[in-house]
């Protein structure tokens, strides 16, 4: 792959001050989907002695994760690198609640969430679970969640750094846009007219 | 070879109602034209029919050689820039000037590059990052004509662009338009019912009433040759003015008063003497000092000039423009006569075999 010229360096960096940080606002995004589903899966068939005092806690949890999500995906989208710390929280949280319900409730057959309800024939999008394809599938969702919290705050943190620097830049004036879509624009042609160039050798 | 080329185009809607009848213009590479006329005279279906937001009832359309007729709008590589602006409120200035390229999938770079050279054309590189909410009118309208620029189009439509904005902001974006088609160089075709639009900004107008164009001409020639009555009131503010009378020999004779007929005119007059003929001049061409006399009932000092309304006989309206200040008072009789290298000869107005009213032609 050839590698990027100085030009266009430059110009990727300049666009990033007028496009906003989608990817790493749809990761966050991804993250909370997961943790959503999570949740849902959760509560639809927990009827188990695990969850009590800690069911109160749980629902505030997840609203402030709903929140937390929400105000680091606007963050980061702005190229703000401070949320990537609590996106990192989060993702921390979201790889901690493995080993709260799926994992610990595993070990004992009474805080088994399906248990009745497979009785009852109920089912989760057609599917009649089991205790270990329940526990499978959170522990899918919870890993996830992690794995998208993540992705957005490296992702972002790094984007952050280039977005700043090249702010930093040119309020230094040490890089000059003008002159690098100028290069740019340059650079094209030559690769138009040298990839042309055989075409009409062909023809003669 | 003409950039566009439009032959007998006619449009003729679902319910029976014709709107545009055999319009046919040759539009040169880089030439900048005005289709002028008042609401409902078929200028806007025509720039539509041209864009491809309207079917083409009957006729040809060419674009630099390409039969257009038929094709969908996104393959006759145009650019259209609405009255309202078009603009998607959730998108920034930026996302919205590269919206199209986005759509054509080009490199992120490329698109950049040609969105910061709009931008620097338009002025508008320090609003990129703001949202269309946070503009004033005309700086929208830049966006809007911005958005047409970075697809690099062989043809722009203008839609009545500047119709939404005040009259100072007006006055600006015209002599934007000016700059930006002489920096461009690209084929324009602008649609008004600002005269005074069509006036400034054209290479070519072209006057339409009715769904039929009247006249097509340089500005100039419009304005002192015009090809019939329509042309004559709708071109020039205030609009000329209209005396139905007879020629009598070499007098112009209406109820109001006489008028000595110009000695190079009598003879083109000829063929009508004795008939009814209406003659027209415009208000700068009315002079202080003549044989007619006007009661005054109106004088408006605009500065440099002044715009005196008036009677004639009780009857007819006149409406005089003087070069200078003048403090006439509701009740003033002047007198008045006529530029006599600058009056115009027209005949009456007729009537085809539908019904409709003919504007009369020019005789002289």
């Amino acid at each position: 792959m050839e590698k990027p010229s100085e030009n266009l360096k430059i110009v990727r960096d300049d666009i990033l001050r007028y496009k906003k940080n989608k990817l790493g606002q749809w990761l966050c995004y991804g993250g909370l989907a997961f943790g959503c589903l999570y949740i849902m899966l959760l509560y639809a068939f927990n009827n188990s002695t695990f969850y009590t005092v800690l069911m109160g806690v749980s629902v505030l949890y997840t609203l402030v994760l709903l929140l937390a999500s929400f105000l680091c995906a606007e963050g980061v989208k702005m190229y703000n690198k401070r949320y990537c710390i609590v996106l990192l929280i989060l993702a921390a949280i979201e790889f901690a609640r493995i080993f709260i319900y799926p994992n610990i409730a595993w070990t004992n057959q009474a805080f088994w969430i399906t248990l009745s309800k497979v009785q009852a024939g109920k089912d989760y999008f057609g599917i009649i679970l089991d205790q270990p394809t329940a526990r499978t599938i959170l522990i899918v969702y919870l890993v996830l969640s992690t794995l998208f919290y993540v992705a957005a705050a490296v992702y972002s943190y790094f984007v952050c750094i280039r977005h700043e620097s090249f702010e930093k830049k040119i309020a230094e004036g040490s890089v000059n846009v003008e002159l690098a879509l100028k290069g740019l624009e340059e650079e094209e042609l030559a690769a138009a007219q040298e990839s042309a160039a055989p075409a009409a050798e062909e023809v003669k | 070879m003409p950039s566009v080329n439009i032959q007998h185009l006619d449009k003729i809607y679902d319910g029976g109602v014709q709107a545009v009848w055999d319009f046919n213009l040759d539009i040169e590479d880089g030439e900048f034209i005005v289709l002028v006329g008042p609401s409902g005279c078929g200028k806007s279906t025509t720039l539509r029919m041209v864009a491809g937001l309207e079917d083409i009832t009957k006729g040809t359309l060419l674009i630099d050689g390409k039969d257009c007729t038929r094709l969908p709008p996104k393959d006759r590589d145009i650019a259209m820039v609405f009255q309202n602006y078009a603009l998607y409120g959730h998108m920034t200035i930026y996302e919205n000037m590269a919206f199209s390229l986005t759509l054509r999938k080009e490199k992120k770079e490329v698109i950049h590059r040609k969105v910061m050279a709009a931008a620097e054309i338009l002025n508008l590189k320090d609003q990129l990052n703001k949202k269309p909410k946070q503009l004033s009118g005309g700086q929208r309208q830049r966006v809007a004509i911005g958005r047409a620029i970075v697809r690099n189009p062989k043809v722009f439509l203008f839609d009545e662009p500047l119709s939404n904005l005040d009259a100072k902001l007006r006055g600006s974006m015209r002599r934007e338009m000016i700059l930006l088609h002489q920096r461009l160089g690209a084929t324009m075709i602008y649609v008004t019912h600002d005269q005074t639009e069509a006036l400034t900004l054209a290479d070519r107008i072209v006057c339409m009433s009715m769904g039929y164009v009247q006249q097509i001409g340089k500005p100039l020639d419009l304005y002192e040759h015009p090809a019939n009555t329509f042309v004559a009131t709708f071109i020039g503010l205030p609009p000329m003015n209209m005396f139905h009378g007879t020629v009598n020999g070499n007098k112009f004779v209406c109820d109001l008063f006489e008028y000595d007929i110009p000695q190079e005119r009598i003879a083109k007059l000829a063929d009508y003497n004795g008939k009814e003929v209406i003659l027209g001049v415009r208000p700068e061409n009315i002079v202080l000092g003549g044989k007619i006399k006007l009661f005054v009932n109106n004088n408006e000092n605009l500065g440099m000039n002044t715009l005196v309304h008036g009677v004639l006989g009780g009857k007819q309206s006149v409406v005089c423009k003087f070069a200078r200040w003048c403090g006439y008072k509701y009740g003033d009789e002047i007198d008045i006569g006529f530029d006599p290298e600058k009056i115009h000869f027209f005949e009456l107005p007729t009537h085809d075999e539908t019904g409709r009213e003919l504007p009369g032609v020019t005789i002289v």
